[in-house]
């Protein structure tokens, strides 16, 4: 760690999420913004430099009067977490690192692996691993006049509602491990902003072809389904154990998978009334 | 599970276990395991009676008490050899009764069709932090070596098949 700390540190920044209090610092001023741009939603600036968590990023580069393309360097506290020539893929990481270092770790809050959007003051909550097309679906269920709430997380309180993580969606093109981000507003949609109430969660898995018939969970089926979703399972039992369950009593729970997003949005939001 | 008198005698697990009761349902968290368990009130019932001092017997005429119905022998069985395999009781044992191996469609064969719902335990295994996110991008992997701290030896580090590979003398890694 000495070795990091001795490095020329250009700008950096303390910062307050979800109870924890993280520091980013970088070598080059010029990238502060897109590294800010990387935030959780709804980070705000710590007032002491002390954090509990640390990250550096190196920036790489072109040296001047250099043909020598330097790695970008990406640590957290003392390990490394990345390294690579492209610095916009190493901003990706550590976004990726830096949610789910909150979403393990949120202090009274439950981060579960699903998107979410509001339609008529409830939340549809649709938990899914990577790849299973969640963002798909929210995106179609957007543009269907849901409100956004997320694609990447369901953030749930104590009492069992959804808070927004509304980060632009990120959209993958078939066939491609990378996604490109979009913002809601050009789906013609708008993000909530109020905690809501769960009355709808879907767990589906887009299967070519495949037809919607879904079946019901019970209330203790559904937790285990959202608590194979939760990023804090193993390390906040017992707060997930105690959220989850109120996460789903009022809600319908629904299992299958499905075929295309356009013909399933409009009998899920049915199931909303 | 104890023998006495040629009766067996299971217990549950309670050690590192969390509970969580709602209605018509028991949540149970293995944190040995990492497995998370739904049982429903049959299994539930019978789970919560395994006190290491009641037979199959007592236990049958316990869930018999509960949902006040007659219960067959061989339904606490079927719960038992659930639990077992769940890892929530002391012991094994179908084994050590030297019982023979009772499934649902063993008992729907054999006509035991009881007003109580047979008992059922579903599991899930709790996923890591990582694997309850989205995956690290692929060219974040490239040229890591396995031991850094959440590198391909923590295993964030997959792409759309999820697989990462070691290449060469330099130990660096490689998602494929």
């Amino acid at each position: 760690m000495q070795k990091i700390d001795r490095l020329g540190w250009a700008d950096g920044i303390a910062f307050r999420s979800y109870g924890l209090r993280i520091g980013v610092r970088v070598t080059d001023r010029a990238v502060m913004d897109s590294v800010i741009d990387r935030l959780p939603p709804g980070w705000k600036p710590a007032a002491s430099p002390i954090v509990d968590h640390l990250y550096s990023i190196i920036v790489g580069g072109q040296a001047d009067g250099s043909r020598i393309q330097r790695f970008s360097l990406l640590y957290y506290d003392a390990g490394r977490m990345g390294r690579t020539r492209d610095f916009q893929m190493l901003l990706k990481t550590f976004e990726s690192y830096l949610q789910l270092l909150v979403a393990d770790n949120a202090r009274r809050r439950v981060f579960v692996h699903a998107g979410v959007v509001g339609w008529k003051n409830q939340a549809i909550v649709i938990p899914g691993m990577s790849f299973s097309g969640k963002t798909t679906l929210v995106s179609k269920l957007v543009q269907a006049g849901a409100q956004y709430y997320s694609d990447e997380y369901a953030v749930l309180d104590e009492q069992g509602r959804v808070h927004p993580f509304a980060r632009p969606l990120g959209v993958r093109r078939p066939n491609e491990f990378e996604t490109s981000r979009i913002d809601v507003t050009s789906l013609g949609g708008v993000s909530g902003s109020r905690p809501l109430p769960v009355r709808l969660v879907v767990a589906t898995k887009y299967r070519a072809g495949a037809k919607w018939r879904p079946r019901q969970l019970t209330q203790g089926r559904a937790v285990l389904e959202l608590l194979a979703n939760t990023v804090s399972a193993r390390s906040q039992t017992r707060l997930a154990l105690s959220t989850l369950p109120r996460a789903v009593q009022n809600a319908e729970v629904l299992k299958g998978v499905r075929g295309e997003a356009d013909e399933v949005i409009e009998t899920i939001l049915k199931k909303v009334v | 599970m104890k023998r006495s008198n040629g009766y067996f005698l299971p217990k549950a697990r309670k050690n590192d276990l969390v509970t969580r009761q709602i209605p018509g349902e028991l949540l149970v968290y293995d944190l040995k395991r990492h497995k998370a368990f739904c049982l429903n009130d049959t299994a539930a019932s019978v789970w919560k009676n395994c006190n290491g001092k009641r037979t199959v017997k007592d236990l049958a005429l316990a869930l018999e008490k509960d949902q006040q119905t007659p219960v067959d022998d061989k339904v606490i069985w079927l719960a038992l050899d659930q639990l077992e395999k769940s890892n929530l009781l002391q012991a094994n044992v179908i084994e050590a009764a030297g019982f023979p191996s009772v499934s649902r469609r063993s008992l729907l064969r054999a006509g035991i069709v009881t007003a109580v719902a047979l008992p059922i335990v579903t599991m899930i295994a709790a996923p890591t932090a990582q694997a309850a996110g989205t995956p690290v991008a692929s060219a974040t992997c490239q040229g890591r070596h396995p031991s850094d701290p959440g590198g391909c030896g923590g295993n964030p580090c997959s792409d759309a098949t999820g697989s990462c590979l070691q290449q060469g003398v330099s130990n660096a890694c490689k998602c494929l």
